[in-house]
């Protein structure tokens, strides 16, 4: 047993031995330990260490010896070697960490770290991330492998509330001729006809009961699917609709489920994620079931799904929002002072406000990626009011519009670093 | 009326005047216009100015529609008035330009079909056409850096080619006169054996004349080789053939017309329009100006007449109905015809109408085309041509007796377009006074025979003075049919007529050229009060799906069932008209 010198006074030699020494400490006492290491026998630590506030939460310090002694290593780390001169500040080993963690709880907790790794050799873990804001935020991490490097983290930031914008399609493939349907009515009603931006153009069904449209989106690693939207159905309110994913093309086993909602109001259905998806599909499909349809088919006109631009929580449109319904319908003003019409369509047309959009984050990027390679040319599906939940909510203001003009954005400039922009965007379903 | 169903145009699969009117009670209704349009390579672009389905074809949003119009033209007009269309397609993206010039699939795009059509929704069984035809020769295709223009004529223009067929050649005919060269040779309908103004009527050209063993300079070995029409005649009497040599007797008599024996007719060919003269036979003599017969020798100067029945129509060669119609088959290449083209061609009665018994005969030699021949044939029994929705010829009649008196549409200031309606009096065909020129010979170009002259006495009174006018009947050649036209015409003509622009709304989209509407408005000082009125032309603006039409009123027009009895009537199909 290794004596130690507590510097109590009660813990040191004469009475700290033999018939002193009890089983256990009643006090809450401190620590100190003055240790001398006079034994060949593998030692874990030694300190000194000096309390002088009994109460209070004692630190720890460790002093470091310079000395170091080992007596199985034939004299070169002992002195006269392992001493001045020849002790490093530092081990230039490389070492293993282990790091065994468990998290109990689910409050949010922050996780900060600055590391410059510069070595490519397999080191167990790389992380490289700032982090400048102190608001708490959780942790996603986005792992694609491409070379094995043990572990790689993409960092972003999902909800399911904000303005979303999906503009890019992987539903359509790569050719463009990805989709097919288990029944297809002859004529111009193709299962590829979901593929256009002209809504009126439809896939169509020559009877109904249970009937699956099915799109390969022809990328081998899959897809994540966190908005979708079916533009100009038919279906009834009792319909069920199912949209399912898959990593091959028999759907065995099926990877994702989900029975979407029909809508009461207009002839759209959404969905939208509720948490970022990690499972990439490659096949997903929409399975109808709406055999009391008195059309006696089913069709629809645009499907469009993918991986949404979204705008993060600090930033949103204003609330002067604007929406529309326009109606094409063509007047003739008679002589009986009744005008008369000839209908032809109702578009919508939805006025976003936003207001001092800090330069700094990424939510004005996204609008300039929109203006800069959408431009007022290819339809976007724009959300204003997603809802994981509830798509009438979802659908109160979404449109499937292109911008009727790119918009003027004024800039207030603080100082060189912070701007921040206000602009107006128009979406027009009639373009 | 219309019923609880606010929206019966969502729901209905038939297109007919009920859904037009309950529709209209809603004051709506989803009536769409498509075109599709014949590529060079194979199939059709098919286009609308909206994205929509007919059935199960889709039409992409590609151009806006123009005013598209049908038209019976004007009345005693001489001027033929087709529908065009002119159409603008989007190529913006260069969709097209592999059927453009210099394209891979570039295949020219004159005479390409163009259809377009009207109806409702996406239900094809709806939809009809508007207008039919074809990218015309001249000025038909055209393109700038974004679209594709195309400009199209109706079936009146694809008709409407010229006739005769063929011209007197050196290359058929090498001893022909050079003055026939390039004449054509006679299209003959009709009876030429009948009421003759004198021994035969019909010129027939000989076609040898620079045969010096024709024409005596070598010998007279050779016959005088005649052609009678390029068409196959029904008969051909080889004993009514006429030598026409002007011989002066001492005596100051005169003989043109001397017989050729049918013991010289030799050479018939089978179709009858083709003979041969022999010459010296002493078959066939001719009393020469001394009283002396001499044998019969080819002399210049010489002309031949004959008598034929032309182009064989079975029992309708001489009816003028039927031989329009077959002139607009051989020389147009129509094959559509409604079915009305066999009612009038046996129309029977009243006599002024009797089309069935009016006598017709046709000799053409200068070039005509086929629709304007047919149309003038048609005019002077007081008939018009048109072409209807269908797509197919139809007529349309101007007998009193075929007016509809009580017509069963109605027209009312809810169906006109505000500040659309223009009533005029058509100076061009008000007249109260006429006189009928008929029965063109083959040999003089002329009419040989006028009527006397016919007025309406009430209407000249009104006038304060007569307005007289030649009427043209030069296919026509019996007096009393002749007399009857003019008389008919006359009673139409001062009578007032009354045109009427106006445009209407969707309601009065499935009229057609020819219908009769019942006009009851009150439009400012304008008042017409359950009016008859006959559709003269018809449109469709696609800005409100308008129809713009323009009719012709018989407020003071009488005719059998509709006699409103204004002051100041005079004329009408009871108006007395007499001879002078």
């Amino acid at each position: 047993m290794t004596a130690f010198a507590i510097q109590f006074g009660y813990l040191e030699l004469n009475y700290l031995e033999d018939e002193y020494l009890g089983g256990g400490s009643l006090g809450s006492d401190g620590f100190q330990a003055n240790a001398i290491i006079n034994t060949s026998d593998a030692v874990g630590m030694q300190a000194t260490a000096s309390i002088s506030d009994q109460e209070q939460p004692y630190g720890f310090q460790a002093n470091r010896a310079q000395n170091i002694y080992h007596t199985v290593c034939n004299g070169y780390l002992e002195e006269a070697y392992l001493v001045d001169l020849y002790l490093a500040s530092y081990n230039c080993g490389a070492g293993g960490w282990q790091a065994n963690q468990i998290v109990e709880s689910l409050e949010p907790v922050g996780f900060q770290a600055l590391g410059v790794i510069d070595t490519s050799d397999a080191v167990g873990m790389q992380a490289q991330g700032i982090i400048f804001t102190d608001t708490p935020s959780g942790m996603q991490a986005l792992q694609v492998l491409g070379t094995p490097l043990g572990f790689q983290a993409t960092i972003s930031l999902y909800n399911s509330q904000q303005l979303r914008i999906l503009c890019e399609f992987p539903s359509r493939g790569t050719s463009g001729t990805n989709w097919t349907a288990t029944n297809t009515a002859s004529g111009d009603f193709s299962a590829n006809n979901l593929n256009t931006d002209i809504v009126e153009e439809v896939w169509r069904s020559s009877t109904t009961g249970s009937i699956n449209v099915v799109c390969d989106t022809e990328i081998p690693q899959g897809i994540a699917l966190d908005t979708l939207a079916i533009i100009n159905h038919n279906f009834t309110a009792g319909a069920v609709i199912t949209l399912e994913g898959a990593d091959n093309s028999g759907f065995a086993p099926i990877g994702f489920s989900q029975t979407l909602q029909v809508l009461s109001k207009r002839n759209n259905i959404y969905y939208i994620a509720p948490t970022l998806p990690t499972n990439l599909l490659r096949y997903w499909r929409i399975n109808i079931s709406d055999n009391s349809n008195p059309d006696g088919y089913y069709e629809m006109g645009t499907v469009v799904f993918g991986a949404a631009a979204i705008f993060t929580l600090e930033e949103c449109f204003t609330d002067n929002l604007g929406k529309m319904d326009k109606d094409f319908a063509d007047k003739v003003a008679t002589e009986g002072f009744t005008n008369v019409s000839n209908s032809r369509a109702l578009k919508r047309v939805i006025d976003l406000n936003f207001q001092s959009l800090n330069e700094q984050l990424p939510n004005i990027a996204i609008l300039d990626t929109v203006f800069t390679t959408f431009r007022t040319t290819h339809k976007c599906l724009w959300i204003p009011t997603p809802d994981d939940t509830d798509q009438e909510i979802t659908d109160r203001f979404a449109v499937f519009a292109k911008l009727s003009v790119i918009p003027m954005q004024r800039y207030k400039s603080v100082d060189n670093l912070t701007n921040y922009v206000s602009l107006d965007v128009n979406l027009d379903e009639s373009l | 009326m219309s019923s609880s169903d606010r929206f019966p145009y969502l729901t209905a699969t038939v297109l007919d005047q009920s859904l037009l009117d309950n529709s209209h009670d809603n004051l709506t209704c989803q009536l769409e216009l498509i075109v599709d349009i014949e590529r060079p390579d194979t199939g059709f672009i098919r286009a609308s100015d909206r994205n929509k389905y007919v059935g199960s074809i889709f039409y992409e949003a590609l151009l806006k529609f123009p005013i598209i119009s049908r038209t019976v033209g004007d009345w005693l007009v001489n001027t033929l008035e087709f529908s065009d269309l002119i159409l603008r397609i989007s190529n913006v993206d260069g969709r097209f330009n592999e059927i453009l010039p210099s394209g891979v699939s570039y295949d020219g795009w004159i005479g390409r079909d163009i259809t377009v059509q009207l109806g409702l929704r996406d239900v094809a069984a709806t939809y009809t056409t508007i207008f039919g035809g074809e990218v015309t020769p001249v000025g038909g295709f055209g393109r700038d850096v974004e679209s594709i223009t195309l400009q199209a004529r109706d079936d009146f223009d694809k008709v409407n080619k010229q006739l005769p067929t063929t011209v007197f050649t050196s290359s058929v005919f090498p001893d022909i006169s050079d003055s026939l060269i390039g004449s054509g040779i006679p299209v003959i309908y009709g009876d030429w054996t009948q009421t003759l103004t004198e021994a035969a009527d019909v010129l027939a050209f000989i076609v040898n004349t620079e045969d010096d063993d024709m024409n005596g300079n070598t010998s007279r070995t050779n016959n005088v080789e005649v052609v009678i029409s390029q068409t196959t005649n029904k008969t051909f009497d080889t004993t009514k053939v006429y030598l026409n040599r002007e011989i002066k007797k001492a005596d100051g008599s005169v003989t043109n017309f001397h017989l050729i024996s049918s013991s010289d007719i030799t050479a018939v060919a089978a179709n009858k329009n083709q003979f041969e003269i022999i010459q010296d036979s002493g078959n066939t003599t001719i009393t020469d100006a001394d009283g002396v017969p001499q044998n019969f020798v080819y002399e210049s100067g010489d002309l031949i007449f004959v008598q034929v029945v032309g182009v064989d129509l079975g029992a309708y060669d001489d009816n003028i109905v039927w031989q329009a119609r077959n002139i607009l088959i051989t020389y147009g290449g129509a094959a559509s015809f409604n079915a009305n083209w066999a009612t009038f061609r046996d129309k029977a009665s009243p006599a002024q109408s009797a089309i069935s018994t009016i006598k017709s005969r046709i000799w053409q030699q200068d070039a005509i085309p086929a629709m304007e021949l047919a149309l003038s044939l048609l005019e002077q029994v007081r008939l018009e041509i048109f072409v209807d929705r269908e797509r197919e010829f139809k007529i349309n009649s101007l007998h009193f007796e075929d007016y509809v008196s009580s017509p069963t549409f109605r027209v009312t200031n809810f169906d006109v377009q505000k500040g659309s309606f223009k009533p005029r009096i058509d100076v061009r065909t008000n007249f109260n006074r006429a006189k009928g020129l008929f029965n063109r010979l083959p040999g003089t170009g002329e009419n040989e025979n006028e009527t006397s002259v016919f007025k309406n006495t009430a209407a000249i009174t009104q006038a304060g003075k007569d307005i007289s006018k030649r009427l043209v009947f030069p296919n026509l050649y019996i007096r009393t049919d002749v007399n009857n036209q003019v008389t008919e015409i006359i009673r139409l003509a001062s009578s007032y007529l009354e045109t009427i622009e106006l445009t209407n709304t969707w309601r009065t989209m499935l009229k057609d050229v020819g219908d009769f509407l019942k006009l009851n408005v009150q439009i400012e000082s304008a008042v017409y009060s359950d009016v008859p009125c006959m559709i003269r032309s018809i449109g469709y603006d696609p800005d409100g799906l308008k129809i713009p039409l323009k009719i012709w009123s018989f407020q003071m027009t009488p005719f059998p069932g509709y006699e409103p009895g204004f002051a100041g009537t005079v004329g009408g199909y009871n108006a007395t008209i007499t001879e002078e």
